[in-house]
């Protein structure tokens, strides 16, 4: 599966250079969007992200601490992550 | 009002805020651990933080949230104050005085990154230990026990644009208490139908019954329209049952600063005036003054009081000063390894605002100069006997009409005998010139003196000082030092309240009537002819109590006409000037001794050489105020004066 990996800084700028990229990787099918050095991320990121999830056949995210926090933080964990969120 | 116009305002209660919160902890690392102490550091750094997001500074606002949340954390005692603590949250306010500097265009933004981590870090609530608590607070909320309320809150695409972030105001709500219950994620649309511009999530908080709507409201005051807000699922209370204490704060306005100077401009038109009044009616003959002579006192009372109150408008307390330095020995301490214990005392003490604003300079030179040449490196100050850690001592006083500013260290002294080797070495003096030790430490403000082994970036440039001292003279003031070898040094600058008006000695020379800086004046004195010592046909000394002082007339300094040319036939003015020592100014008379309203040649004429401004006298007359300085120094100097005494 093709990797596309995420800046340290995901803000609306970063999401939207992000779209076409995702969508024509998401044409070839799977992915797995890379944004272990996500030190920072907004609500435009984690929309992409979502509808990443959502399209064709899906994608797997690998998220730094900080992205995983906060998934959790807002509400997000279970749309954007496989594992469980830990209890 | 233009948007430049508001973005100003904004940076101005940046300074103000950056200010308080740095007050707020040094006062904490003082002890002072309170709840309004650390109320007033939150405040302020939450202030910048909406304001950042409100013009679109992503860089700035997104510090500010982590350092706000971080904030927040010790407001609500999860997590503990401690000295560790306090140096990362003031290395994290200087970070936020460097984005707002960015902001304002004056360098690049900083790298911020690890201090993010290291703030994430020391918070309470992070990664497992955060969503545990998140849990317990969810199930708490959805008993509904304590008042608890629903909000949703959807922000659209606007609430994304010019640098805003829907999830920092998420996190103020988190921030106030409020539990995130889940976010709808059902409007998300797969990626061909995705619009980056767009809003498509919506969240459900649930929000503790100590919470107003109005608090929730203004976490999404910056975003307004383009941030749905709906409360529902219980009545959010009309008012907190237990707001936080805030000390209550004086009213205020924000005044621009050119209608403020247009009022001190006219309240000294009004000074003169009401003096031109008064001398006008004196000359009419001492029954019409005495028909309005309670009237005349009444009216010169208001003029003094309106005067005194007008001049009190501008004045700041000088700790907007002060609070600068604890920043400047963080940087110290990195670049010299010293680190320094700061005492600061008379913080609230008030001079004019340009005087503080032309204060900044000279304070950090004198402070730099007093880590990088007079605190002693530890290992040394261990084996002298002293604590490894050196003191600063800051102060400020008023007394006797003028502010007395004292930067105090407990380092090695003044070393006598090395400076006046180096100032033989540099040809400041011959190398047989006899000087008490004061005029040895005097010599410390030479132009191009310094005594560092080595240039640093701290300081041995050797321009420091004499940069200090030029500052403090164009500021109408002086300075002066105090050092006790082996026990540290004191520089003391003696500073006029205000720019605007002085104090005042109107003597006569010939034909001019000619003001004399009471600064500068020691004493005054008609001497007896056996005290004057001629030397040559022009030129003479006094004998003042055994020392000798040279004469300068001050008729030949400015051109007067007719003058008194003897001294012994007219009056001495003993004077300190900062260049040339102690001099004796030669005038016919002394007439009066007053305040007088300042007016720069500069602006209204020209510079001139020895001529410091003009002032209107009670008659009507310009009067102009002696550069008693210059004008010495001009006349010894530069006339080769002292090789011929």
């Amino acid at each position: 599966m093709p990797t596309i990996s995420l800046p340290a800084r995901c803000d609306r700028a970063a999401a939207q250079a992000l779209l076409p990229r995702l969508i024509a990787a998401q044409a070839a099918g799977g992915l797995i969007i890379d944004a272990r050095d996500c030190s920072q991320i907004g609500q435009a990121m984690l929309q992409v992200l979502i509808s990443a999830r959502r399209t064709g056949a899906g994608a797997v995210i690998e998220g730094s601490a900080h992205v995983r926090d906060t998934a959790r933080l807002f509400g997000l964990f279970a749309q954007l992550f496989d594992d469980a969120a830990p209890a | 009002m233009k948007f430049e116009d508001i973005q100003a305002i904004f940076f101005a209660e940046c300074d103000e805020a950056l200010v308080a919160a740095e007050q707020g902890l040094v006062a904490c690392r003082d002890g002072a651990q309170d709840d309004d102490t650390v109320n007033a550091v939150f405040r302020g750094v939450h202030s910048i933080k909406g304001g950042a997001g409100a013009f679109g500074y992503g860089a700035l606002q997104a510090f500010t949230h982590v350092f706000e949340t971080l904030l927040s954390d010790v407001r609500d005692g999860t997590v503990p104050i401690t000295a560790p603590l306090l140096d990362l949250m003031l290395r994290a306010l200087d970070t936020v005085s460097d984005h707002v500097g960015a902001a304002r265009g004056l360098g690049a933004a900083p790298d911020d990154i690890a201090l993010i981590a290291e703030l994430n870090a020391a918070m309470a609530r992070t990664g497992d230990d955060a969503f545990a608590a998140m849990l317990d607070d969810i199930v708490g909320a959805l008993h509904g026990d304590d008042g608890t309320w629903i909000v949703k809150v959807h922000p659209h695409g606007g609430a994304m644009a010019n640098g805003s972030e829907p999830l920092l105001m998420l996190r103020e709500i988190i921030d106030l208490g409020g539990v995130c219950l889940g976010c709808d994620t059902g409007d998300v649309p797969t990626l061909d139908a995705f619009d980056p511009g767009a809003g498509y999530l919506t969240w459900r908080f649930a929000m503790p019954g100590a919470v107003t709507e109005a608090t929730v409201r203004d976490a999404f005051d910056y975003v307004g329209d383009d941030c749905s807000v709906t409360f529902g699922d219980g009545a959010p209370p009309a008012k907190a049952p237990q707001a936080p204490a805030v000390s209550p704060a004086a009213p205020s306005i924000r005044i621009d600063l050119a209608k403020l100077d247009t009022l001190i401009d006219a309240v000294g038109e009004l000074v003169i005036a009401q003096a031109m009044m008064a001398q006008r009616l004196g000359s009419l003959g001492a029954g019409t003054y005495r028909a309005v002579s309670d009237e005349l006192t009444q009216m010169e009372a208001l003029t003094r009081d309106i005067q005194e109150t007008a001049m009190a408008i501008r004045a700041q307390p000088i700790g907007a000063v002060f609070s600068r330095v604890p920043r400047i020995l963080r940087e110290l301490a990195d670049s010299t390894g010293k680190r320094v214990h700061l005492v600061v005392s008379g913080e609230s003490t008030e001079l004019d605002k340009t005087v503080i604003e032309r204060l900044g300079e000279p304070l950090t030179h004198l402070i730099r100069n007093a880590v990088d040449h007079g605190i002693e490196p530890a290992e040394t100050r261990i084996a002298a006997g002293k604590p490894a850690l050196g003191t600063l001592t800051l102060s400020a006083e008023h007394k006797s009409g003028r502010i007395l500013i004292r930067i105090g260290d407990d380092g090695r002294g003044i070393d006598r005998a090395r400076v006046r080797a180096k100032a033989i070495e540099r040809g400041v003096i011959a190398a047989d010139a006899v000087l008490s030790g004061e005029e040895i430490d005097a010599l410390i403000f030479a132009p191009g003196f310094s005594t560092a082994p080595a240039i640093t970036n701290v300081s041995g440039r050797g321009v420091g000082l004499d940069v200090v001292r030029q500052s403090v003279k164009d500021l109408g003031g002086r300075i002066t030092i105090e050092t006790v070898p082996g026990s540290g040094t004191t520089f003391t600058l003696a500073l006029p309240l205000t720019l605007a008006i002085s104090d005042g000695m109107v003597v006569n020379v010939g034909d001019q009537t000619l003001v004399v800086p009471l600064a500068n004046v020691v004493e005054s004195l008609r001497p007896a002819p056996r005290d004057v010592k001629a030397l040559g046909a022009h030129r003479a000394m006094i004998d003042v109590r055994g020392q000798f002082v040279p004469i300068v007339p001050l008729h030949l300094a400015v051109g007067a006409v007719g003058a008194v040319e003897r001294a012994e036939l007219g009056v001495l003015i003993v004077v300190e000037t900062e260049s040339s020592g102690t001099a004796a100014l030669l005038v016919d008379a002394i007439c009066d001794q007053r305040q007088v309203v300042i007016k720069s040649l500069d602006t209204h004429f020209r510079a001139v050489d020895g001529v410091a401004g003009a002032t209107i006298l009670g008659d009507g007359r310009v009067a102009l105020i002696v550069d008693v300085d210059r004008l010495v120094t001009r006349h010894l100097v530069e006339e080769n004066w002292q090789a011929a005494a």
